[in-house]
């Protein structure tokens, strides 16, 4: 169910219909939540609602388990229960659609569901008992390193198994001369997979560092897992600031939350429909030969820089736009989100950069990734070597392909360049102008690493590279798609030229009220007169 | 924070109320410039549109400025014709849409006003063609024009102009039904919003907005596209328990798919050529090729050619080298390079032919 599908008007109608009327209940609108998100997520596909269900189990019994030591048997039943029913009710779905050449399930696909969701809470009810008897330290780590593995796992498995087993034949077929039968599963990707397994594996890590409480309410952390605005692109939020929102009275709607997260939604929808579905059409429109295999150099190597400032766009209009909209419904429903973007090509650095371009994951990369590697503990080598892997592994939570590992890879070795040249922007050093050079300078550095994120292939950025450098030559087209870059991105800029002034994420505020009135004016004629025709899938959902 | 215990909050709300539609209009008229073509359209005299008679206007978009005008009958051009057809002049009766109008270009640009001079040079003969088309009609609504009107004034030719809306457009008007493969007269008028078009036009200051506002045209446009699409789809419908006993019982309004629709459709071009045929004149239909893109373009006739012979210009379009033969941001009617094309293929298929008979002798043109 997309934000702009005339499915999900009706859905959010009616959810807030019955949401709050329940506002002395928060505990009825955590248990409304639950079920609306999964309704919300199962739009997409039924199926892969009992990963969801499965993490949910996973992470609140491992939270306990870490902090306590001991899980009442009403709360493992209850654990049990939910992921017996979530099987169960999937017995005849059509499993078919979407796996290719099955190998796990080949045929009887739901009685094979059931029979593995119950052999998991068999084991995991075994198991329970010699765990508790563990020492704490010892207890302590199995649990932790049980949420991990078991999140991972079902990365692993869904995501990243086909992509190195396909890698994995085709370099024996390249030494060998000879390929292995298929060994991939043919899996598609579960929508949102990255984002809510990362969220749901923070809330075990975080408790055991006792950056938060477990929560022994299992409908909570099922609505901490699954919650719908954010549940298929982030945020990817922690416990420590989520959780404890789900734990409490919402706060009353008054007119100031109202209109912030109305405005949030209506901004978000204006980056969405306004900015990057027109910037699709130059992206799609330069990029589209060289996708299908044609790499032939254009004699007018601007206009591929141009349609790389149309990526540039495109990516930061819809990432951002959808976090916008996700903090806007949450922002009414009573919740707080956190920020996921701050202008992020106002970067002078790229540790300035990932300090503004998805937040939540990148900080999530820092606290449970960068940080137990060693951070910047050990020498600088250790450091670049940190900053690499860590950069090359974030490339990867992206997709599972090469490109991502590639852009990746770039960024961790920006990261490492600029350390070891000691360009530190944030200590106030250097002179305006001198900033505003390495702003630019960063804007083409991330633009760079866009073209590696958006090829499929090497051919393309090497043509891509060899038409900007060897041929920067402008043609009809290149004006043309230039205008359309100017007229869908420069309000945009100008107001985040504004934000950037203000030094706030809402500068509106603060205006008269008849310049306000204009802003919204034009964002609601934007999106009545501008949206693109041709809508585009939010692009993070495949990641 | 509470709005309406702000001081003043009644005069924000009254100068907002003024602002907001004059910000809008400059909005559109900045940034995103409108399409502005009003349609000039009353209640006929045989239950269906027609373009009023005598008027002229003119139709803006950020491709165009071009200007309409209409004779005595409705029909656009300047001058009237007399029932009864002169001696020595060949008469081309044509029926269709907004493209068989011209929309998107001047009188002297449309592909009828070319093809009236490329016939008059090759035959050397008085041509007239007499434009029937009103914006927005089907088929359904042509032949009611065609039985009632078109044939008193004695075409050699009549030339229907196939749009692809015009399959929905026939289930839409509901006035004709299948009936064992024949068009059978069901409604007796098709009116759409009509009545208030025709009073609100009578009014000077709705002429202007009409004429003249982006946001009138931009909200009217949008909210006419989801109707249409609302009547297209209440029409459609059919409950879940209703079967489909035989093709004679199935109701054209309420069609099953897209192949219902095009019989209906096509029973409906077989009856306007039998009307025609049956006077003595020919028929020819010519079918309205979709643009994909530039260079691109699809034909949507849903009749095999071999048994509904039909007219296409593709081949000339697909030779035009990608030129712009389709506005790109004014509703998609043809340039005046597309109406040339049009004119050209129906100019060599007449004369190929011999749709209007031999060349006159010791007349020039």
């Amino acid at each position: 169910m997309l934000f702009n599908s005339p499915e999900f008007v009706v859905f959010i109608l009616l959810f807030c219909g019955l949401y709050f009327p329940l506002r002395k209940r928060f505990r009825a609108q955590n248990l409304l939540i639950v079920a609306a998100s999964y309704l919300f997520y199962g739009w997409w596909d039924v199926r892969f609602l009992q990963l969801i269900i499965l993490s949910t189990a996973l992470d609140f019994m491992s939270a306990i388990m870490i902090e306590r030591g001991v899980v009442s048997g009403r709360l493992r039943s209850l654990a049990s229960g939910f992921v017996l029913t979530g099987a169960l009710l999937l017995i005849g779905v059509d499993w078919s659609g979407g796996i290719t050449d099955p190998i796990l399930f080949a045929d009887a696909q739901s009685a094979w569901i059931v029979a593995m969701c119950a052999t998991v809470v068999v084991i995991a009810n075994l198991i329970y008992f010699p765990i508790k008897g563990m020492s704490e330290t010892r207890r302590r780590k199995v649990c932790l390193w049980l949420s991990v593995a078991g999140n991972l796992g079902i990365l692993a498995t869904f995501k990243y198994f086909d992509f190195f087993a396909s890698s994995l034949s085709g370099m024996m077929e390249s030494a060998l001369g000879t390929a292995p039968s298929d060994w991939t599963l043919g899996f598609v990707l579960p929508v949102g997979i990255s984002f809510y397994t990362f969220q749901t594996m923070s809330y075990a890590i975080d408790v055991y560092r006792g950056k938060t409480k477990a929560n022994d309410r299992f409908i909570d952390v099922a609505a901490y897992v699954a919650f719908f605005p954010q549940l298929v692109a982030g945020p990817i939020e922690r416990a420590s600031q989520l959780l404890p929102q789900f734990a409490a009275e919402r706060p009353g709607l008054d007119l100031h939350r109202f209109r912030r997260g109305l405005w949030l939604i209506a901004w978000g929808f204006f980056k969405k429909l306004v900015v990057a579905d027109n910037m699709a059409v130059v992206v799609n429109a330069t990029f589209g030969p060289y996708d299908g295999g044609d790499y032939t150099l254009p004699p007018d190597g601007l206009t591929l820089l141009v349609a790389l400032y149309a990526f540039a766009f495109q990516i930061y209009g819809d990432f951002s736009g959808y976090t916008d909209i996700a903090r806007g419904i949450s922002k009414i429903l009573g919740f707080d989100l956190m920020r996921n973007f701050n202008l992020p090509y106002f970067a002078t650095s790229p540790s300035d950069f990932w300090n503004r371009w998805h937040i939540s994951l990148s900080s999530w990369l820092r606290d449970y990734l960068y940080i137990p590697l060693g951070g910047n503990r050990g020498g600088s080598w250790k450091t670049y070597r940190n900053l690499t892997v860590t950069m090359l592994l974030g490339g990867l939570w992206h997709g599972a392909a090469w490109n991502f590992v590639i852009w990746g890879a770039y960024h961790g070795v920006l990261l490492s360049v600029y350390r070891a040249l000691g360009i530190r922007t944030e200590d106030g050093r250097y002179s305006r102008f001198t900033i505003l050079l390495l702003g630019i300078l960063m804007f083409h550095l991330t633009c760079i690493g866009w073209l590696l994120f958006r090829a499929q292939n090497v051919g393309t950025i090497v043509a891509f590279l060899e038409g900007i450098i060897l041929h920067p030559v402008a043609s009809a087209t290149t004006w043309v798609d230039l205008m359309i870059v100017l007229k869908y991105g420069w309000f945009l800029v100008l107001f985040q030229i504004a934000q950037g002034i203000t030094r706030t994420q809402d500068p509106l505020h603060r205006w008269h009220w008849f310049a306000r009135l204009n802003v919204w004016l034009f964002v609601c004629m934007s999106l009545f007169a501008m949206s693109a025709r041709s809508g585009q899938e939010f692009l993070y959902f495949a990641f | 924070m509470n709005f309406l215990g702000q001081p003043g909050w009644w005069k924000r709300f009254i100068l907002g109320a003024i602002w907001v539609p004059i910000g809008a209009e400059i909005f559109l008229r900045l940034l995103s410039p409108v399409p502005m073509l009003p349609r000039y359209i009353e209640a006929g005299p045989h239950g269906v549109r027609a373009n009023m008679p005598n008027q002229t206007y003119r139709h803006q978009t950020p491709e165009y400025t071009v200007e309409l005008r209409t004779n005595s009958k409705g029909m656009r051009a300047d001058v009237d014709f007399p029932m009864k057809k002169p001696e020595n002049t060949r008469r081309i009766a044509v029926l269709g849409d907004s493209f068989a109008m011209g929309y998107g270009v001047n009188l002297e640009e449309t592909s009828l006003s070319i093809l009236e001079s490329m016939l008059e040079s090759e035959l050397h003969c008085e041509v007239e063609i007499l434009n029937f088309a009103v914006s927005g009609f089907g088929p359904a609504e042509q032949l009611v024009v065609l039985e009632a009107e078109t044939m008193q004034y004695e075409p050699d030719l009549v030339i229907q102009y196939f749009t692809s809306t015009d399959l929905v457009d026939d289930v839409r008007s509901g006035l004709f039904r299948l009936e064992n493969g024949e068009p059978v007269r069901d409604g007796d008028t098709y009116l759409p919003a009509v009545e208030i078009r025709e009073f609100l036009f009578s009014f000077a200051a709705y002429r202007w907005l009409a004429g003249e506002s982006h946001l009138y045209n931009i909200v009217r446009d949008s909210a006419g596209t989801k109707a249409k699409a609302i009547i297209a789809m209440a029409r459609s419908w059919k409950p879940a328990n209703q079967e489909v006993v035989s093709d004679a019982k199935a109701s054209p309004t309420a069609p099953s798919d897209d192949t219902s629709k095009g019989e209906l459709t096509l029973a409906i071009l077989k009856r306007m050529r039998d009307v025609t045929e049956s006077s003595g004149a020919k028929f020819e239909v010519l079918s309205v090729p979709v643009r994909s893109n530039r260079s691109k373009f699809v034909e949507r006739f849903p009749g095999d050619a071999d048994v509904h012979p039909f007219i296409t210009p593709l081949p000339l379009f697909e030779q035009a080298d990608g030129k712009m033969l389709y506005w790109e941001r004014s509703h998609g009617h043809w340039t005046p390079l597309g109406c040339r094309l049009v004119a050209e293929t129906l100019a060599e298929e007449i004369l190929r032919r011999g749709l209007l008979g031999a060349p006159c002798k010791g007349l020039t043109p």
